[in-house]
């Protein structure tokens, strides 16, 4: 299995302003009070991980509650929405609206550089070499107009298929790549698929078993799925816990950790060639927080870290997170068992 | 479903060993029937197997494919043997000992029998992962190449029939420097121009204990190798730069762990942008837990058994092309040197 490093210097606000993330953050909170909150409609559920049914409140956020699995410490929501109703939220919230038409736009060009033309690099080269026959390249629910811009231009498949009911696409949009707008839950007739891509889905679906069946169905023996998102066990959602900006519902339904992975991959037939934390922020993130909350609570070595040592010590410091994968970013590339 | 290939091993040192384990991973395409070994002392401990002590034995077996693990003085003959009978044959490297052994191989093989040496670095996954990237193009062409290969030798080094030259046919170059140049050649192709400086300085063995040796091919592109058997501490190194970044792969999954985490950094040429500290690209390193290198080349080895398809990497060309270059090394580490007074005693080269 691999593990990536990367040693990049650039800020987190370059990917999201402060003023955008607490917008953003203030329209989830209020369409989640709208659209997701009522009790009657939500299900209490298992580690979506391991399946472990030991589990303790770790916090509310937005009304919503958060469990700690006794087992693989993956924080999940339970009682939770479906994906029905998630799909319902992504399609009406006013949040995914601004998050979509709004901040990405503005993010956009540094979002190409830092974050797509790097995921698009991984994705190609390591179909080439684990997959070098490879077809056909499905993406789920992306939730960015560059993603597709670099799937129309990924030439080593003949196929390319956005499986995608949220953004507002018509085939003639990007006449490289079919567009089926529908949810995955919805079987769609893909099958033989050489790779998927799920960029931060698994962070926010309800039936995390159901969509791992759905990828493995789909795809061919031997196919890949590359996957992003954030993981429990990672610096900053451990030093800030209830208090990470990034750890919200609906967008973070399920934060997993590396040890949660490890089982919900073996559970569905698959084999991981890669779990990386390539994380860059993690400091920074609580850094940031602690500039907002002095008072925060945090472990003396943490604060003395972020408020005494140069910047030299603590990108040594971001760097070991990475190659001990301690990083809350996680990119995880698996296989299909055959 | 096609049955398992019948396999004999003959050698059944450190590399018979790791190929038993090979074969036995792989029960659906390989199955091993027997081992040849001359000691009778190594025939007596290993169980599991038929055992012989003539290879004549082995052979009768009537077995699909022959790994040859001997010293290198043994593998030529027994390759020849063995091709001459219709056997398939995954031979260690080196070669034999001289670019005269391997032609002699070359000259036995038959169309339909498969041979296959064992550059098994060409199948180390930093390795793998940096031939995709240059294959890519991404970063354009291969404008040179830096390789650093040593060990510190150790307790038994002096005893190892690998610093006999009668057996093995050179030092540190032909055994381990050889995995460095054979790389080279699978990323850059032939390299017609060699210089080399060796020595036997610390060890002051019949063979060289250090070897720095300088190439360049037709399409302009240098490369620099040091092998080392004075390394105290184990090294594999080896820097890929191309006309729009650089790769360095370091470190090596072996079984003692000696080399290190191995890993492959890879960065951008980033010059143009000011803003960045010239010189100090961003990097991406991958690390890696599992050397997959002894089970990949094996089976892609039986794949082109099975398919009746060319061997194609770590051919008997592949071998040809590396030997030729370690004896232009050996040569031009003869000549006199103004600088080293001593250099004009050795013979390093190929008599």
């Amino acid at each position: 299995m691999k593990n990536i490093v990367i040693n990049d210097q650039y800020d987190q606000l370059d990917l999201k302003p402060s003023q955008l993330i607490e917008r953003y953050i203030s329209l989830t909170q209020r369409d989640v009070g709208k659209i997701l909150a009522d009790p009657a409609q939500l299900s209490v559920c298992h580690c979506p991980a391991c399946g472990a049914t030991e589990k303790q409140q770790a916090f509310v956020k937005f009304s919503l509650t958060y469990q700690e699995c006794q087992h693989c410490r993956t924080l999940y929501v339970s009682p939770r929405p479906n994906d029905t109703m998630l799909n319902d939220y992504y399609l009406k919230s006013d949040a995914r609206a601004f998050w979509c038409n709004e901040l990405s736009q503005l993010t956009d060009k540094k979002r190409k550089e830092k974050v797509i033309k790097p995921r698009f690099q991984w994705i190609l080269e390591s179909t080439r070499e684990y997959f070098p026959n490879a077809k056909t390249w499905v993406d789920i629910n992306t939730s960015q107009y560059s993603y597709i811009d670099a799937m129309a231009d990924a030439d080593i498949f003949e196929n390319k298929i956005l499986l995608n009911p949220y953004l507002p696409l018509e085939p003639q949009d990007y006449p490289r790549v079919a567009i089926v707008k529908k949810p995955w839950w919805e079987e769609p007739a893909i099958d033989q698929v050489s790779v998927i891509s799920l960029f931060e889905v698994i962070d926010h679906t309800a039936d995390v078993g159901r969509l791992m069946a759905t990828v493995n169905a789909m795809l061919s023996k031997g196919g890949l799925c590359f996957l992003t998102a954030i993981l429990s066990s990672g610096f900053d959602i451990q030093t800030l816990w209830e208090q990470a900006e990034n750890l919200h519902p609906p967008d973070r339904l399920n934060c997993f950790s590396v040890k949660g992975l490890h089982a919900l991959f073996e559970k569905y037939g698959f084999e991981c060639l890669e779990l990386s934390t390539p994380g860059i922020f993690d400091l920074e993130f609580v850094a940031k927080k602690l500039k907002e909350q002095p008072c925060l609570n945090v472990p003396r070595f943490v604060r003395d870290l972020i408020e005494r040592k140069d910047e030299e010590t603590k990108r040594a410091f971001q760097e070991f997170l990475q190659s001990a994968c301690m990083s809350s970013y996680g990119r995880i590339l698996i296989r299909k068992k055959g | 479903m096609n049955k398992p290939l019948k396999c004999g091993i003959v050698g059944y040192g450190y590399m018979g060993e790791i190929r038993r384990a090979v074969i036995e991973r792989h029960p659906e395409t390989m199955q091993l029937i027997g081992i040849c070994d001359t000691n009778e002392a190594i025939r007596g401990k290993i169980g599991g197997v038929r055992t012989f002590g003539r290879l004549e034995d082995l052979l009768a077996l009537k077995i699909d494919i022959l790994f040859v693990c001997t010293p290198n003085c043994f593998s030529p003959e027994i390759c020849m043997k063995a091709m001459d009978q219709g056997i398939h044959v995954f031979c260690e490297k080196p070669p034999g000992r001289d670019v005269t052994d391997i032609k002699n191989i070359i000259a036995h093989e038959k169309q339909g029998v498969k041979l296959m040496f064992g550059f098994n670095h060409r199948f180390h996954p930093g390795i793998v992962k940096a031939k995709v990237i240059v294959d890519s193009g991404r970063f354009g062409r291969i404008l040179n190449l830096r390789g650093l290969y040593g060990k510190s030798g150790g307790i038994s080094f002096k005893k190892s029939w690998r610093n006999n030259r009668e057996i093995s046919g050179g030092g540190i170059l032909l055994d381990q420097g050889i995995h460095m140049l054979d790389l080279f050649s699978h990323f850059c192709g032939d390299f017609e121009d060699v210089k080399c400086f060796a020595s036997d300085d610390f060890w002051k063995f019949a063979v060289e204990d250090n070897a720095f040796v300088i190439l360049q091919n037709r399409k302009g592109q240098s490369a620099s190798c040091h092998s080392s058997a004075t390394f105290w501490k184990h090294t594999f190194r080896l820097d890929i730069t191309l006309e729009e970044g650089c790769m360095t792969v370091e470190g090596l999954l072996s079984k003692s762990g000696s080399y290190g985490r191995e890993k492959l950094i890879v960065a951008n040429r980033q010059f143009e942008d000011a803003t960045h500290a010239v010189g100090n690209p961003a990097e991406e390193v991958t690390y890696f837990d599992r050397d997959l290198s002894w089970d990949l080349e094996v089976e892609e080895f039986v794949r082109c058994v099975i398919q009746d398809s060319p061997v194609i990497t770590s051919s008997s060309q592949d071998a040809l092309r590396v030997m030729e270059m370690i004896e232009r090394a050996y040569a031009d580490a003869q000549k006199p040197k103004s600088s080293a007074k001593h250099t004009q005693k050795q013979n390093f080269g190929i008599t």
